[in-house]
């Protein structure tokens, strides 16, 4: 079994890669015209 | 007056020169200085409530993120947390297993309808008891929630205890003046700037916070070696660390097993709920900057979070004997840094502890200049005032004056508690600390939850889950039936959504509020194309 302290980088890491895919996923850019605003 | 601390700072941790305590006092008032003009370019752009309470959609939004992410870190991270880690060995790394990711997660999914809902019928909401009064349309929950966000005064006394410590140990500066000093400054320039000084200022702040928090961690590679994680947690070991995944002696309540680990993870996702950090997505100026805001309170939070508690390993591998935990960091810098570099990095630990505590003034002092005073008292009671014309932004400009008048009177009152509860130095700082959240998070979490996932969920559920979730607390915790706040708080939480739950089944449906909230989500889009052509302007 992998040590706790390496346990801790990779849920540290998998919770901030899922924040990320779902900040992609759930807001439009800024950049977005307005037809794609409505995907919501 | 100066002569004191001079002389008591020879004893001091860190500081052991008067030309090092020099160096360290003019950083430091450096440092206030700039703080303090931020509060007057601030001042110099507050005219209304709005501009005051969220900024007037004139900030950006990435600065808004970096915000929220050290908002929610604050000094804990830094000094607090690193102690759990000094005291208790790895298992203590859960903190920031569950207090780096997880806010993201929840502020990623939370903000898009907080926001929506925040934007209906007219001006945005300013706060988080002005949301939950639009949206269920009651004046007790905004009044009520209002009243109860002073007790936000415990947490800001807790941050000023430890910035008190600091300056105690650093400098040598008594107790009494550090509590003081802090408080003082952070009280300025949230008076006069509001929103804007608080993001400006947090924004200096989390880029320092950032610097210190990587630089301390990889500077264990010169102590520890390239492998400086693995080597610092077998050399822990080697002086009697507990470097498995739980712990039975030291603060079990915390990371004794799963359900200890459970609720601790509760808590970090629900603090997201607190007035101070929740405020921070109605200041963002349009729908379209939203992901920038969450993904740099992703940024902020990690860089604030994933990296400073691992000191209080690399302290306890180097000296396993001091005397007090919270000492874990101080150490650390004082062996594994130069002299005048310590010293800089204590510096820029106390400006985290400001970054939480002007956020904290801020937010209460803008409830209490929106939701008790301008509604309270010139709406509700003076009639100066009617909460339509609130809402569409026609209200006279002698009430509106009043208004910030009284959010800054909002920041006396709430600096004063604080003051006055920090000075008898209360021996849990964490007690203290969770006591006010607790209490609070008690009271709005069921109401802010069903106000936006539920379109059913009536007023009468949402008052009466209120006053059963804030009832709970006062019965479980301040009545002494349960001692820990991490068990009292999803206790009267679960009261509070079933009583909400029951209410809501058992009235017919309110149709006022499901219409309302119909219409909003219908002329969202509508809404959106029109706040980004006015913004486009800036």
């Amino acid at each position: 079994m992998i040590p706790f302290w390496q346990f801790v980088w990779i849920v540290i890491i998998g919770q901030m890669l899922i924040g990320a895919w779902l900040t992609f996923r759930l807001y439009p850019g800024k950049s977005a015209s307005s037809n794609e605003s409505e995907t919501a | 007056m100066i002569t004191l601390p001079l002389l008591q700072a020879t004893e001091a941790n860190i500081i052991s020169t008067n030309v090092e305590l020099v160096f360290g006092v003019i950083l430091f008032a450096l440092y206030s200085g700039v703080l303090l003009l931020i509060g007057l370019d601030g001042y110099r752009n507050t005219e209304v409530l709005n501009d005051y309470a969220i900024g007037a959609g004139r900030l950006k939004a990435w600065w808004i993120g970096l915000s929220f992410g050290v908002t929610y870190a604050s000094a804990n991270m830094f000094i607090g947390v690193p102690g759990f880690a000094y005291s208790a060995g790895t298992p203590a790394l859960w903190w920031i297993a569950v207090f780096t990711g997880l806010p993201f997660i929840g502020i990623a999914l939370i903000s898009k309808r907080f926001y929506e809902i925040g934007g209906l019928g007219g001006q945005r909401d300013l706060t988080l008891p002005d949301w939950l009064g639009n949206r269920f349309d009651s004046p007790f929950l905004r009044i009520a929630t209002g009243i109860i966000s002073l007790l936000l005064a415990f947490y800001v006394a807790g941050q000023i205890i430890g910035a008190g410590t600091l300056f105690e140990r650093i400098f040598g500066l008594p107790y009494i003046w550090g509590i003081g000093v802090s408080i003082t400054i952070a009280a300025v320039y949230v008076a006069g700037g509001g929103m804007r000084s608080t993001i400006l200022t947090d924004l200096l702040q989390s880029i320092i916070m950032m610097l210190i928090a990587v630089i301390v961690f990889f500077s264990g590679i010169w102590v520890f070696g390239w492998n400086f994680l693995g080597n610092a947690v077998q050399a822990a070991a080697a002086e009697g660390a507990n470097t498995g995944w739980f712990t039975s002696e030291t603060l079990p309540a915390l990371f004794g097993g799963p359900i200890a680990v459970s609720s601790i993870a509760w808590l970090g996702l629900a603090f997201i709920l607190l007035p101070h950090l929740l405020n921070r997505v109605l200041a963002v100026q349009n729908k379209r900057e939203l992901r920038e805001f969450v993904l740099f309170s992703g940024i902020g939070l990690f860089f604030c979070s994933a990296f400073m508690q691992w000191v209080g390993i690399y302290a306890y591998a180097l000296n396993p004997n001091l005397e007090f935990a919270d000492a874990a960091v101080p150490a650390y810098l004082a062996h594994a840094f130069p002299n005048i570099v310590a010293i800089a990095i204590t510096v820029g630990v106390i400006s985290a502890i400001l970054t939480t505590t002007d956020s904290l003034l801020q937010g209460v002092a803008a409830i209490v200049g929106n939701d008790v005073y301008k509604y309270g008292v010139e709406a509700y009671w003076r009639g100066n005032v009617t909460p339509a014309q609130i809402k569409a932004g026609e209200t006279p400009s002698a009430v509106e004056r009043r208004s910030v008048w009284a959010a800054r009177a909002g920041v006396v009152l709430t600096a004063t508690i604080a003051l006055y509860i920090a000075m008898a130095r209360p021996s849990h700082l964490t007690i203290i600390t969770q006591m006010g959240i607790t209490g609070l998070l008690s009271g709005v979490t069921a109401p802010l939850l069903a106000g936006y996932l539920w379109r059913e969920c009536s007023q009468r559920a949402a008052e009466a889950a209120f006053v059963v979730g804030f009832g709970s607390y006062l019965v479980l915790f301040v009545g002494g039936i349960m001692e820990s706040f991490f068990v009292v708080y999803p206790v009267s939480t679960a009261v509070s959504l079933a009583v909400l739950v029951v209410i809501t089944l058992a009235q017919s449906a309110d149709n006022t509020l499901i219409d309302r909230w119909d219409r909003a989500f219908a002329a969202d889009s509508e809404d959106d194309d029109r706040v980004s052509v006015e913004g486009s302007g800036d």
